[in-house]
């Protein structure tokens, strides 16, 4: 499907989901759509319309069970979730837990799937022999028999206790695994991030995995999947900046005081052109990296320009919510701080998820030691890498 | 969002292929000091091997002596250079909105004149804009512009004139009619020679004791009529039109990548950076790339004949900000009060950073006035 329909379709369908009660919705405005915190997370509804739609299996092989399509695609529609504040996992399903089970040569279930955020960067070192799974999912497999028991601790699953399977990187005398969990003889203990999505913490003794849970992870698979969750944040962080951004300069555009719009105040003004060119760093690097990843997609290693992309991505995001939240926060003044007005779902989103899947932090020590590596005169060309004809 | 994302394509690779292998002949590591930017070091001869190469006047038609180059080839030589820290203050106003005003507005004449000259590096040029009265405020300048037989006598004072003590001439912004309610009317650009009779050139120190500015008095200075550039009366229009779109090239965020590339080669070969620097290099290799394209993709919609007049503003915002960031962070690693006369070049270019960083938001557009375009832009916003 043309990118640019995709986006108009999604962004239109995210839209006209009616708004959790109480929130009040300004015309024209972004408005989180979906279950919001005070539920939790009930995934009927929204994601049932999704699913009819195939949207979350976007970029997942047909052959798999998946929706066709490419990463950039799948990439697209979670900018427009995260536009307004989708509270699913669309993420984990697609781009992440899709994408393992279909390189694992698995088939992926219906529903939808829990993929566990690792707590750091420390398994990324592309290149560098890796692709082992570090402790971070956890789990390892023991066999049992002609099958395959699962044991470990995940923390901070999204939606780990309502998914229908969660997926993860496992350990194994065979090296690592892929692995799919069905949900019971899981013990679970929910657990919210700070937007109060659903981060569950999962415990396995011993569970049983059949063959078709299991797969032989696809080379460098912990290192793919740090990109794939870095970029996943990016795009989502880029549509909640969006949203924020848009809504922002609405509501000083409307908003008047000592007979004017507040917008007409400089010291507002200039925060507004703050918001708005600090929203534009972090879409254009989401962008970017998006397509640039999505050309590696099959490639044997993510190429140094690739994750340097993504690395840059996560950290623009990551400093850009910072920034935007507080000139949101600022010029909204006192009704931006209630829980009626929707603004905190975008901004509480927008702190959780820059912590997610590497910090701002955790990515630029990875890359601000590989600048250090590669030495000075390596510097410049790598900055000038991006996307080629 | 109003950036789109740029694929360069291989021709553009290879100009770039081009340039490096230039600098790596002509300005290798180490046998020269780096610049802080496109105004740090004036050299006509390294200008000239630039022309040579055809990489000045890059976007002047080749009927006017130019080459017909896209925005996004001079983005690719413009980055390289700067990168490197190259000297290219001679030619770097004459090529970067001299020549553009003269294609837009000048006349045939004027175009043949002049452009040839610039693309031959031949012909330099200084901006004659600001006044000790008028700086971000340009439309109440106060120089005037009288009409006599042939041509205008010019009496006034512009100031912060970089480069008028080396250059050959300057565009003054000047009223020739009387002001009116509207003071955007009655403003025109004369071509002024600055060794022109009347024209006094004083300079101004610069806050670490180079020569860059100056202030230029100008006393009854006679302007043939054919030195006027395009027409009369439109000079706000001329000044505030095209050349606003034109300011966010890579000479608004690369102006301190040397000391970055400095403070890199400098550290103990193989040795791996304590976690502090580490992470600070990460957040400006980071940023860099960000930047970079953003202001790569201004160049692209330039190209496709775009005016993004808003996305070229932040653009600048952004990266300028960013150039005094590169040497607030680095500031933080070094340990000490960088000496200016320090045998380590990385010290000694913190040392002139330091001074120099905060003309980096004042030039060519304040931080607020630039701010102030963006924010104009979203209050139809609803």
């Amino acid at each position: 499907m043309n990118a640019e329909l995709l986006g108009d379709t999604v962004e239109r369908l995210f839209a006209d989901q009616p708004p959790p009660g109480g929130r009040s919705r300004s015309p024209g405005a972004p408005s989180p759509a979906g279950p919001g915190p005070s539920d939790h997370g009930d995934l009927a509804g929204l994601w049932d319309t999704l699913a009819g739609l195939g949207l979350p299996w976007v970029s997942v092989a047909e052959e798999a069970g998946g929706a066709g399509g490419d990463l950039e695609d799948a990439l697209t529609i979670l900018f427009h979730a995260g536009r307004h504040a989708v509270a699913l996992p669309l993420a984990e399903t697609g781009v992440l837990g899709g994408w393992l089970l279909a390189a694992a040569g698995l088939r992926v279930p219906e529903g939808p799937l829990a993929v566990p955020v690792p707590p750091g960067l420390s398994s990324f070192s592309p290149g560098k022999g890796g692709g082992a799974p570090r402790d971070e999912s956890g789990l390892q497999l023991a066999r049992r028999g002609g099958r395959w028991a699962a044991t470990g601790r995940m923390a901070r699953v999204p939606w780990g206790a309502q998914a229908a399977a969660v997926v993860a990187l496992a350990g194994s005398p065979d090296g690592p695994l892929v692995v799919l969990v069905p949900p019971d003889e899981v013990e679970v203990t929910r657990g919210r991030n700070l937007a109060g999505e659903p981060r569950d913490a999962l415990v396995l003794d011993g569970v049983a995995v059949g063959p078709s849970g299991v797969g032989p992870a696809p080379p460098l698979a912990a290192e793919w999947l740090a990109l794939r969750g870095a970029l996943s944040r990016a795009a989502l962080m880029a549509g909640a900046l969006d949203a924020v951004s848009q809504r922002t300069v609405s509501y000083a555009n409307e908003r008047s005081q000592f007979g004017r719009p507040i917008a007409s105040f400089q010291a507002v003004a200039q925060r507004l052109a703050q918001l708005a060119a600090a929203a534009e760093a972090a879409g254009l690097a989401a962008q970017v990296a998006a397509r640039m990843l999505a050309g590696a997609d099959g490639q044997d290693q993510p190429p140094p320009g690739v994750c340097l992309a993504v690395a840059a991505a996560k950290i623009t995001a990551g400093r850009a919510s910072r920034e935007v939240s507080a000139h949101a926060h600022q010029v909204h003044g006192a009704i931006g701080m209630t829980e009626e007005y929707p603004l905190h779902h975008f901004t509480r989103r927008l702190w959780s998820w820059a912590h997610e899947w590497g910090s701002e932090a955790a990515w630029a020590r990875w890359l601000g030691d590989r600048v250090a590596e590669a030495g000075a005169p390596a510097l410049w060309p790598a900055l000038t890498t991006g996307l080629r004809e | 969002m109003r950036f789109q994302p740029v694929a360069l394509r291989p021709a553009e690779e290879e100009l770039r292929s081009e340039v490096r292998a230039f600098l790596a002949e002509e300005l290798p590591r180490g046998s020269y000091r780096p610049g802080l930017g496109m105004n740090a070091v004036h050299s006509p001869e390294f200008s000239k091997k630039l022309a040579e190469r055809g990489w000045v006047g890059m976007a002047i038609p080749p009927e006017y002596g130019g080459h017909g180059r896209s925005p996004v080839d001079r983005f690719i030589v413009a980055e390289e250079l700067l990168a490197a820290g190259a000297p290219v203050a001679a030619h770097w106003t004459a090529d970067r909105q001299t020549a553009p005003t003269l294609l837009s507005f000048g006349t045939e004449d004027q175009r043949r004149r002049f452009l040839p000259a610039i693309a031959r590096a031949e012909c330099f040029f200084s901006i004659g804009m600001s006044e000790p009265d008028a700086g971000s405020d340009l439309a109440s300048v106060r120089t005037v512009a009288s009409p006599v037989e042939g041509g205008f006598v010019l009496n006034g004072t512009k100031i912060w004139t970089s480069g008028a003590h080396l250059n050959d001439f300057f565009c003054v912004l000047c009223r020739t009619s009387p002001l009116e309610d509207d003071r955007h009317h009655g403003l025109s650009q004369l071509i002024v020679s600055l060794s022109a009779e009347g024209v006094e050139v004083r300079p101004i120190p610069f806050v670490d004791g180079s020569h860059h500015f100056n202030e230029v008095v100008l006393h009854d200075v006679f302007v043939p009529e054919s030195l006027a550039l395009g027409e009369v009366g439109m000079g706000w229009q001329q000044v505030t039109s095209e050349l606003s779109y034109e300011r966010s090239g890579p000479d608004r965020f690369l102006s301190t990548y040397q000391l970055l590339e400095t403070y890199l080669a400098e550290r103990p070969a193989g040795g791996a950076l304590p976690e502090r620097a580490s992470d600070a290099v990460g957040r400006l290799a980071a940023r860099y790339w960000t930047i970079r394209q953003l202001s790569l993709s201004v160049a692209r919609a330039l190209e496709r004949g775009q005016a993004p007049a808003v996305e070229a503003a932040m653009v600048k915002d952004l990266g300028t900000t960013f150039e005094q960031e590169v040497v607030a962070v680095l500031q933080d690693l070094a340990d000490h009060d960088p000496d200016p006369g320090s045998s380590s070049l990385f010290e000694s270019l913190l040392a002139q950073a330091t001074l120099v960083a905060p003309s980096y938001t004042i030039r060519g557009g304040t931080t607020e006035v630039l701010r102030g375009v963006v924010a104009r832009a979203l209050r139809g916003q609803r």
